[in-house]
């Protein structure tokens, strides 16, 4: 009888744990930023990238503070917050979305997954709608998520007399985040 | 004589683009902001917490890139994708704590207290500190 009971028991856990929603997370998903024009190297790394995503939806969001992106240049980098993406007033950039495939993912399966991602990404207190494709990477159960997005910097509200110059006037965006 | 105005002036400015070129493209490498540097904030992790809890815009004005002494307990230790060490200050269970990145890989145990300096970037679920130093 207890044989039953905990069979049942047993039965009854794992049909919630399957069926619970499993969101993946973390705090320190990295973006390169690169938006070198003319000549000199213009180039930031971020570490703090707070990212989630939700397995059976394929709901994401990807969260940076702008004063987290790290210049070799401390000049650049001021010019960068204080000229550029006025960090001080608007000191968040965001991107909300979904991962339009993520049926096609299996996180079973150790493998490389080709993804579509569409939201909207918002920078400089700026939204527009994007989309892009990048991949996902399952490795033990790990994904990892890479992908690019480029940015029209003026179509964010950004101004600066380099921009299309020595400022390339689309900066690329390189997520690499492990959750 | 007027070669030789023309001459020194060649020379002037010679200088000063050398110079100009040494300040933008060396000196600003080899330079960056230290938290080690500078005057820090001092403050305990809970109550930075509350105040971006509270009022983030407040505290965004307080503290955004501004060097914070912050002591609290260690909840979580790790390592980010550049291999340097980060912890989560504050208390287990809240809904947000105080998380550092530091500048290098540390040796930190869970439940430990300690005092940690480094460059407040603001708030995303958690407080965000960077180029964090141990300072005891």
């Amino acid at each position: 009888m207890n044989k039953i009971i905990f069979s049942f028991l047993l039965f009854i856990t794992s049909f919630f744990q399957s069926s619970a929603q499993k969101v993946y997370a973390t705090k320190t998903g990295q973006i390169y930023f690169n938006a070198t024009g003319e000549a000199v190297k213009i180039e930031a790394v971020n570490n703090q990238v707070d990212s989630k995503f939700v397995e059976s939806t394929g709901q994401i969001i990807f969260g940076v503070l702008v004063k987290g992106f790290k210049f070799e240049n401390q000049l650049m980098e001021d010019h960068f917050n204080e000229n550029y993406m006025e960090s001080t007033k608007f000191p968040k950039a965001d991107f909300k979305g979904f991962i339009t495939n993520i049926k096609e993912v299996n996180f079973s399966k150790d493998g490389q997954y080709a993804i579509n991602v569409d939201g909207t990404l918002t920078i400089h207190g700026v939204g527009n709608k994007t989309s892009t494709k990048g991949t996902m990477m399952i490795q033990n159960g790990v994904p990892t998520l890479k992908g690019e997005f480029k940015v029209d910097v003026k179509s964010f509200g950004i101004n600066g007399s380099y921009i299309g110059g020595k400022i390339a006037s689309e900066a690329i965006l390189k997520v690499n985040c492990k959750y | 004589m007027f070669k030789k105005i023309i001459f020194s002036l060649f020379i002037i400015g010679i200088v000063l683009a050398a110079g100009v070129y040494y300040y933008v493209f060396v000196y600003a490498v080899n330079n960056k902001r230290q938290a080690s540097d500078q005057v820090a904030i001092v403050i305990a992790a809970d109550s930075l917490t509350a105040h971006f809890t509270n009022n983030e815009s407040l505290a965004n004005s307080k503290y955004l890139n501004k060097v914070l002494q912050v002591s609290g307990v260690i909840l979580e230790t790790g390592v980010n994708q550049e291999e340097k060490s980060t912890v989560t200050l504050g208390t287990e269970g809240a809904f947000s704590n105080v998380f550092v990145t530091f500048k290098n890989k540390e040796l930190l145990k869970k439940g430990d207290i300690i005092i940690v300096k480094g460059f407040c970037n603001g708030f995303l679920s958690d407080v965000v500190l960077v180029d964090g130093i141990v300072v005891k």
